[in-house]
């Protein structure tokens, strides 16, 4: 091994905890497996970096053997939830005959169901033909390409789950923290000495990256887990995508569900990104894919195609997010680690929260930009609304709204930009200037974004351009179709509609381009205040039944969404 | 089964028939299922995961976490059992059958319309004259940190878990373990011990190493593998580059600017490196001495190469336990800084070399000065025997653990069970009136552990009772020996029970038992899942 020319290497460990973050994980790992293309640019010899996130099994005696990597991941789930993916991390590929034999598994006289594992029903890794795109599966393990190391392989016995099935709602937050701190040395058991270890294998460990889920008891698990890091690691960047899944019942508007995805929501940001510098994050994105926040959920989800709301189909818009929006530092250009990536996003320790918008420009005409030779040379068009309001660009995050008003200018924020199709007619030679020329559509961008920006507000502190060529292409057998539906809202007409129709009918490419907007705005102050809000009324009018709050965490609570909400107000 | 929950409009006496009944064939499945695992002859269970994990196993606790029960009963039963082993570690099935032979017995009177608020509060009298007895019965005569008495001891509860062979290999191992790290009138801390596996060879080549073994290996190829008459110096100082706070950015104009403040940096870290090389040098003043230094936080690659080039063995990331149990074995003190660095804050130890198997490093630390602790080493070809050994060294620890700190044993084979049952018997006479039945159900529940043991064993199991019966009637403490069949003396043989298993067993086991009976339905609480506000079934 070379100790001497890795200096600038950094190393991050991926943390997922939760089923549906997992599903975003596995779609995640899928794309870094797809996408190793070599640069064209000199001398490197990537565009992404892949050490980073994977790790070896070489050390110095053996390194004439088998090479293999494995994602360097930490992922917690509940065991029922792993499918067919078994304690080394291996998928096991079913044929016909042995799914067969599954049901001869169960016994015990009158208790039949005692003995009975579920198991997935994994895609067939070669075969790319079959097209997955509109399937849904049950397990994350199911359309996973890469294999895991079991080492990171958490799973959370069902029984540790102190509370029978039978309870009147869903699992809240307070569930999961009862049950990771009540059995704390069972717990801990599980996961503190992998983790140390594979920290033990990184020469220059940047950071942790989290994949966090805010449904359920999720919540309370990162809080414990993420405590845990904090305390032990305690120099190292911590950042953190919290996300809830797609929720039929909250679809509907049920009540009781929207009530408690409040109340995760809330106690999760309070416990893991509250103002006051103390957080176990110093980084935290908000991300859903459905509108829960006004009073009637409109039946349009924010993520999915027009038909497909699976966890399958919105994990994978999320991860394809995310995989773009992380380029500043894991794309191979610029020496920049997480910490610079988190330092650079939050100027201060008391506004950690960003907002992730995100679009796969299909037909970039519409975005608004052209680049094309005319008679007087290059004259590029710009879109008129600053990216932060274009209608085109997607809100992850909850309750973030398109407005232009006089403070609307985001603080910080970082534009990430994955193929270079974003322009669709231009010439062969202007394509290859693109290609080549990574600077080009950064400073095309720059020219943008100052133009557009411009009477919103103040000056943005931070900006940064990343764009990478490769584009994301992925085989069909184990990603769906991402598309942007916000083409279709902006002018409901018969017309436009019977335009998607036949889209569908025909077999919608694959955008492989992804612009993708992080930002660190006052634009999330609404969000805040309605889970405040929201939080508020919950417990005082005591709709949760299973709810018991003492007076003080409750104030508590109450103070810090209060703090973090008037910090984005200024 | 199931289904009956929801069953509704049924007359109230025929639900309360059936709700006992479905609590009674509950207790009776689980019970059939753990049965045939008991005893050193009982057979073994395979567990068959989603992704084709197998798992090899008859230790009652095991199976019960990793089964998947939905029956909301033996769900309850499991959870009691499981409490039973969180406890004492061990009697999981033990406590199951009983369990559910309860149910058994009882369901027989309850048959003939006895209310079963009199089986239960026979099985109250009963539970208190029994555990009354077991103070009675139990041998204190013994000196429990006598080696020959624990080396019964665990081989009793080993044998229930493995090969024969296998166990009795392991049970030195076990014994010598807790003699080692017990320190008279200190409470035994089970985390002195720790337990290590290695994929390797054949099983049999488990040992026990006077010192530790640490998980992790070094990470520089110019490093020492293997040192003699080594200085241990145990630190949790942070060898590593890093920035100071997480927003604190470095302004530089261009990068050479960039590259001389890193640098900057990095000289501090240097510094605390050369502090531990002089120390090497004070101390290692002939060539035959040598240096380790073991690390709880970093060690960045270019502090190894300076250590390396020192010649220390440098190790980072040892887990925390490990820093308190290398302190103890090898003397010196945990730095947690290094200003006030001297010779004796240093630990010795006389052989420390890395062992690389496979993916796998692992360092030995043999040879200390006092080993209050040790390591069990786990050698076996496959996970799955390793998963094995290790479920059952940790009951095995347990159990003579419980034993020392008991300061007394119960002979084991279904000693104490045919013993108790003749109690019981005496004690029903005294009593008048219908308890006597619950009374007498208890008894015979009780001797459900040496019917099961001699029907595992492959003997019949009423010909051994009476057998049993018989000799004890002549007043010898007898056992079942299940070599062959016959009743044997549990004390000379030496097959013991650990007190604070029975105790535990007979103490939970009759409350859940006579709770079950007490149920009259089973009413599906809550609104369901999801907050639907329909009822399941009418959807």
């Amino acid at each position: 091994m070379n100790y001497s020319n890795n200096e600038d290497k950094q190393e991050l460990i991926t943390i997922q905890i939760g089923n549906f973050s997992n599903f975003i994980g596995a779609h995640f790992w899928n794309i870094q497996e797809e996408n190793y293309q070599y640069s064209k640019k000199e001398q490197l010899q990537y565009e992404i970096e892949p050490e980073m996130l994977f790790r070896s099994n070489v050390n110095s005696e053996t390194l004439d053997k088998d090479i293999k990597y494995t994602p360097r991941i930490l992922l917690f789930d509940f065991k029922s939830n792993f499918g067919s993916m078994n304690g080394d991390g291996k998928v096991i590929r079913q044929t016909s005959k042995n799914i067969e034999n599954n049901d001869l598994l169960s016994g015990g006289d009158g208790v039949n169901t005692i003995i009975k594992q579920s198991t997935g029903k994994p895609i067939d890794r070669e075969n790319t033909s079959i097209d997955n795109s509109n399937v849904d599966f049950e397990y994350w393990s199911d359309y996973l390409n890469v294999d895991y190391n079991g080492r990171g392989l958490i799973a959370i016995p069902d029984s540790l789950l102190n509370i029978g099935s039978q309870v009147s709602g869903g699992l809240i937050y307070d569930d999961g923290f009862d049950m990771f701190e009540s059995n704390y040395e069972y717990v801990a058991d599980l996961y503190q000495d992998n983790l140390r270890r594979m920290i033990e294998e990184c020469d220059n460990l940047s950071g942790f990256q989290c994949l966090i889920d805010t449904d359920g008891i999720w919540g309370g698990v990162s809080t414990s887990v993420l405590s845990h890091i904090q305390d032990e690691y305690s120099s190292k960047v911590i950042s953190t995508f919290a996300s809830t899944e797609y929720n039929t019942q909250i679809e509907l508007a049920n009540e009781e569900s929207i009530d408690e995805r409040v109340y995760n929501s809330s106690k999760t940001i309070q416990s893991i990104a509250p103002s006051n510098g103390t957080g176990l994050t110093d980084l935290f994105v908000p991300l859903s894919c459905q509108r829960w926040w006004s009073q009637q959920p409109t039946t349009k989800g924010i993520l999915g195609n027009f038909i497909n709301k699976t966890k399958y189909q919105t994990s994978a818009e999320i991860a394809a997010s995310i995989d773009t929006a992380t380029l500043y530092y894991r794309s191979n250009y610029r020496s920049q680690t997480l910490a610079s990536f988190v330092s650079h996003l939050t100027s201060s320790p008391s506004r950690k929260l960003c907002v992730l918008s995100t679009s796969f420009p299909n037909r970039l005409e519409d975005f608004g930009f052209t680049y094309s030779s005319s008679l007087y040379g290059r004259e590029p068009t710009f879109p008129k609304q600053p990216l932060y309001s274009h209608p085109l660009m997607n809100y992850l995050s909850p309750r973030v709204q398109h407005t232009t008003t006089a403070q609307s200018n985001p603080l910080t924020e970082i534009i990430s930009l994955r193929g270079i199709d974003i322009f669709k007619s231009i010439d062969e030679n202007d394509r290859l200037e693109l290609q080549n020329n990574y600077e080009k559509i950064s400073s095309l961008f720059k020219i943008y974004l100052s133009n557009s920006y411009n009477g919103h507000g103040r000056s943005v502190l931070n900006r940064s351009i990343v764009n990478i060529v490769q584009p994301l292409t992925m085989k069909k057998n184990h990603f769906p179709i991402l598309s942007n539906k916000f083409k279709n809202i902006n002018n409901i007409d018969n017309n436009n509609n019977n335009n998607i129709n036949q889209e569908k009918q025909e077999s919608i490419e694959n955008p492989n381009t992804i612009l993708t907007h992080l930002q660190n705005t006052n634009l999330i102050h609404p969000f805040i205040q309605y889970l405040n809000q929201g939080y508020k009324q919950i417990v005082q009018s005591k709709r949760m039944k299973r709810l018991t709050i003492d007076q003080d965490s409750f104030v508590e609570t109450i103070e810090i969404l209060n703090y973090l909400s008037d910090s984005y107000l200024e | 089964m199931l289904s009956m929950i929801k069953q509704q409009g049924a007359a109230a006496d025929s639900r309360r028939g059936q709700a006992l009944l479905l609590n009674i064939s509950a207790g009776k499945g689980l019970q059939n299922v753990l049965k045939t695992n008991l005893g050193p002859r009982g057979t073994l269970k395979m567990l068959v995961g989603g992704g084709g994990d197998i798992k090899l196993t008859k230790d009652g606790k095991v199976l019960l976490h990793e089964m998947q029960i939905q029956h909301p009963t033996a769900a309850l039963i499991a959870r009691t059992a499981t409490a039973q082993d969180d406890i004492t570690g061990d009697g999981t099935t033990t406590n199951v059958i009983t369990i559910g032979e309860l149910l058994k017995q009882s369901e027989r009177y309850l048959q003939e319309n006895i209310h079963p608020r009199i089986i239960a509060e026979g099985f109250e009298l009963a539970k208190d004259r029994c555990l009354a007895f077991l103070e009675e019965f139990k041998q204190s005569s013994h000196d429990t940190l006598d080696r020959e008495l624990l080396i019964s001891i665990a081989k009793t509860s080993l044998r229930t878990k493995l090969p024969a062979e296998l166990a009795d290999q392991l049970t030195e191992q076990v014994v010598d373990a807790l003699l080692l790290i017990h320190k008279p009138e200190q409470p035994l801390d089970l985390f002195m011990v720790e337990i290590m596996t290695m994929q390797h060879r054949t099983d049999g080549h488990s040992s026990l190493i006077k010192g530790l073994v640490l998980d992790h290996g070094t990470r520089h190829p110019d490093m020492p593998k293997k040192l003699t008459n080594c200085f241990i110096l145990t630190c949790n100082v942070s060898l590593e580059y890093e920035k100071t706070e997480v927003n604190a950015n470095f302004l530089y104009k261009d990068h050479e600017t960039r590259s001389r403040m890193i640098d900057g940096e990095h000289k501090l870290v240097a510094a605390k490196c050369r502090q531990i090389i002089e120390l090497k040098n004070h101390v290692c003043d002939t060539p035959d001495k040598n240096f380790v230094v073991i690390n709880q936080k970093g060690i960045d690659p270019i502090c190894l190469d300076m250590l390396a080039k020192a010649g220390i063995m440098g190790l980072r990331r040892a887990k925390r336990r490990n820093m308190e149990r290398l302190t103890l074995a090898c003397g010196g003190t945990a730095m947690n800084s290094l200003e006030d660095l001297s010779p004796d804050c240093l630990g010795h130890a006389d052989l420390v070399y890395e062992q690389t198997l496979g993916e796998e490093k692992y360092t030995f630390v043999e040879g200390v000065k006092n080993p209050f602790s040790c390591t069990v080493l786990i050698k076996g070809p496959t996970k799955h025997q390793i998963e094995q050994i290790k479920d059952a060294l940790r009951d095995g620890l347990r159990a003579v653990k419980n034993t020392i700190e008991d300061k007394c044993v119960v002979p084991g084979g279904g000693a104490f069970q045919i013993a108790a049952y003749a109690d019981l018997m005496k004690f029903k006479e005294t009593i008048t009136g219908r308890t006597k039945l619950g009374i007498q159900a208890f008894a015979d529940a009780l001797l459900v552990v040496p019917k099961t043991l001699a029907q595992n064993s492959g003997f019949d199991p009423m010909d051994t009772i009476i057998k049993l019966q018989e000799e004890y009637a002549k007043g010898h403490i007898v056992g079942l020996d299940i070599e062959s069949g016959e009743p044997m003396d549990p004390v000379s043989e030496g097959i013991f029970d650990q007190y604070s298993v029975l105790k535990q067993v007979y103490r939970s086991s009759p409350i859940i038992a006579s709770q079950l009976l007490l149920i009259d339905e089973i009413i599906k609480a809550g609104k369901g899942m999801r907050g639907s506000s329909v009822p399941e079934g009418q959807e």
